[in-house]
């Protein structure tokens, strides 16, 4: 119950401030205009082979516009996920509200869990607000709605582990500027990790490095293929950094 | 006094600190180990679920009663180029075959970056899988299901199948491993779980009733009518043959192929383009290759030192269907005048390129006609033998062309067939009216729709 209590504390804070909505709004403005550019550009290539041969040429339009789409969407979180954290213990420190959440009979676990839910919440709003492309794209074709559901829920764990990522970090600092540029660094690396994995090959090492890189596991529900083993990965990932988090946050009732 | 309380105070609070820190750190250990333990759980027993349109993570009910029925180990690898396309389907193929069973174990050698192991292994192209199990191995050229499961089947079935060598008429010796000997041939069709042995004709009296495929492998001398009895029995009966035959040489082969309506040349081939590649004129070199299963997915060159025309007129005989394998270069042409020095290219005797060298000739595979199975009978027919001999067996595609040809003559290419996806898709052709409207709905209004709400409840809530 606590947990809920900060959840509907921070989703107030969510709604109130303009960040949210601003983030929220250039996060469409770039994903539709990634859209539009990919579905303009394979609609162009049908008129000009329609123009050349008279028969306009199929495609699996999950496969060439979300594919695409969900990768695109993927790196813009990288990007948007960190701004959504920043705030949330670099500012409780900052104001020193902090102490007062430390002596509240709230635990820590319980602080964590209830900032960590209600950036969830956004994050499955913002996937929600996204839910016009499919639904345009099945106006003028099929679309593989299990492939499609299989990349939404790719995504959202994706979006799991930037938000845990983002708020370790913001648990870290009382500057929510220098809060969001560390999470954006943490995950850059776990993001391009798979390169490192790539120049190490099949050893052990390189297997060990593309296990850690969140792209690796993003492939297969991308395209439609859910695994228990990717699914494990991003929920264990999100987990450690909650668990990070409260030990970085107890530390301070001892440093 | 007071100093020492001092001293004692601050060594108990850096110890508190250390105690905590240390405390901490080990915790952060355990619980990553937890985590790691889970995830290693977690690939040990993991479950998948095959959403997408072609099911493209889902095998065909063969390929997974094959796996299901592993008895050996098998080791793949996949000689691929770091980072390629094919590598990752490939890879995502492999890892479908491995949820269905644990015998598979793969991995991936760059042959840009291990020469040494694509040589040892005798790979000259990217995109070549190896099958190891036990002493037996496979190669395929694919990152089709269809491909990699017959391989899978050749690789671990018991049964042993006969090559059998003609000898006795100047043949390349098989157990010769000069120059001039097939004894890398030998090795590899020995490496692919075949029974390699030799056949004298006049000793045996007869094709052994076990044999697979017979190769004369560039014969000098003539056979004997009997003997030619043997073949062309052996042939109507439905036997497979790979002939190798050379130019200027009467062994008698001829006949029997003649019969069949394929007529050897008595010429030698002349192409100009294998000079710039410092060979001789009469070195055809090959680069593009027919449609054909032996050729399939082929695209290193093929070299033939001292070649001759393979010809077709099937005459009355309508049963029987010849399709080129081998064909020189347009630039190349048959030189019928062997005696001269200089080869120049004579329009009224010559044949200008691209010659067929080598096919492929078979009774009644075409669709819509049946002919008792028993009778289809398979030949391959090269115009050259030295291709195949070992000066030669290790330039570029000679060796998998030699084996690819031996496959076909055993039937192995297709043990089992899968039918290919269907891939299914939708036309996607927007007026130019329906493009503004998917600019303006995703680009300005819904995002716009946000930022104004927002707006309104800020506005709303400063106003309190």
């Amino acid at each position: 119950m606590k947990i809920f209590y900060i959840m509907k504390k921070e989703l107030r804070g969510y709604l109130l401030s303009p960040v949210a909505y601003v983030l929220i709004t250039v996060f469409l403005v770039v994903m539709g205009f990634l859209f539009y550019n990919i579905v303009s550009f394979y609609s162009l290539q049908s008129t000009f082979i329609f123009s050349q041969q008279g028969v306009a040429p199929e495609f699996d339009l999950t496969e060439v516009i979300f594919r695409p789409t969900f990768i695109n969407m993927s790196v813009v979180f990288l990007l948007v996920m960190p701004i959504l954290t920043m705030r949330f213990f670099a500012e409780e420190k900052r104001s020193r509200t902090i102490e007062l959440l430390m002596t509240s009979p709230i635990s820590i676990t319980e602080i964590i869990l209830g900032k960590y839910l209600a950036s969830v919440l956004i994050l499955c709003l913002m996937l929600l607000l996204t839910i016009y492309m499919p639904v345009i794209i099945s106006l003028y074709g099929t679309v593989n709605w299990g492939q499609i559901a299989s990349g939404y829920i790719g995504l959202f764990l994706v979006g799991m582990i930037f938000l845990s990522i983002g708020i370790l970090a913001s648990s870290m600092t009382e500057n929510q500027i220098i809060a969001a540029i560390l999470s954006f660094g943490m995950l850059l690396i776990l993001w391009i990790i798979r390169m490192a994995s790539q120049i190490a090959g099949s050893t052990t090492t390189g297997d060990i490095l593309s296990f850690l890189s969140i792209t690796e596991h993003m492939d297969n529900l991308i395209k439609g293929l859910i695994d228990t083993r990717d699914v494990i990965y991003y929920l264990t990932v999100s987990i450690f950094g909650l668990f990070l988090t409260h030990r970085v946050i107890e530390s301070q009732r001892w440093r | 006094m007071k100093r020492k309380f001092f001293d004692l105070f601050r060594g108990f609070s850096t110890r508190r600190s250390a105690r905590f820190g240390a405390n901490s750190i080990l915790m952060v250990a355990i619980f990553a180990s937890i985590l790691g333990i889970l995830n290693f759980i977690s690939y040990n027993h993991y479950h998948r679920l095959d959403l997408s349109y072609n099911r493209d993570f889902t095998l065909s009910p063969q390929t997974i009663s094959v796996l299901k029925n592993l008895t050996k180990d098998i080791k793949i690898t996949g000689f691929f180029q770091e980072g390629s396309q094919t590598k990752g389907q490939f890879k995502g193929l492999l890892e479908t075959y491995m949820y269905h069973t644990k015998r598979i174990k793969f991995d991936f050698i760059d042959p840009d970056k291990e020469p040494a192991v694509a040589k040892r292994y005798k790979v000259n192209e990217y995109d070549t899988i190896l099958l190891e199990s036990g002493e037996k191995e496979a190669r395929a050229k694919t990152t089709g299901e269809q491909e990699l499961t017959n391989a899978i089947i050749r690789v671990t079935r018991n049964e042993k199948r006969s090559v059998y060598f003609v000898e006795g008429h100047g043949e390349h010796g098989v157990d010769d491993i000069e120059k001039s000997g097939i004894s890398q041939a030998r090795d590899i069709l020995i490496k692919q779980g075949l029974d390699v042995k030799k056949l004298i004709l006049l000793q045996e009296g007869k094709i052994p009733a076990d044999t697979s495929i017979l190769v004369i492998a560039g014969p000098q001398k003539p056979f004997l009518p009997a003997e030619k009895d043997l073949l062309l029995d052996y042939i109507n009966g439905g036997g497979q043959i790979l002939l190798m035959i050379d130019p200027v040489t009467t062994s008698g082969i001829e006949e029997i192929l003649k019969k069949l309506g394929v007529k050897l040349g008595n010429d030698v081939i002349i192409d100009p383009i294998s000079r710039i590649l410092g060979g001789g004129l009469n070195i055809p070199v090959v680069s593009s290759y027919p449609e054909h299963h032996i050729t399939n997915n082929f695209n290193i060159v093929t070299f033939f030192p001292v070649a001759r025309s393979i010809g077709f007129d099937p005459g009355d005989s309508k049963d029987i269907y010849f399709e080129p394998v081998i064909q020189t270069s347009p630039s190349s042409w048959a030189e019928t005048d062997l005696d001269k020095r200089d080869a120049e290219f004579d329009p009224k005797k010559d044949t200008r390129g691209p010659v067929t060298i080598g096919a492929t000739v078979t009774l009644h595979e075409k669709e819509g006609i049946d002919a008792p199975k028993e009778k289809r009978f398979r030949l391959v027919v090269f115009g050259d033998s030295d291709f195949s001999s070992n000066a030669w067996f290790s330039s570029s595609g000679n060796g998998d062309l030699f084996l690819n040809s031996v496959n076909w003559l055993a039937r192995e290419e297709d043990i089992i067939s899968i039918t290919p996806k269907e891939v299914k898709g939708s036309r996607l052709l927007l007026t130019r009216a329906e493009g503004r409207r998917l600019f303006i709905i995703p680009v300005l209004l819904l995002p716009s729709l946000v930022l104004i709400s927002g707006l309104i409840i800020w506005r709303k809530r400063r106003r309190l």
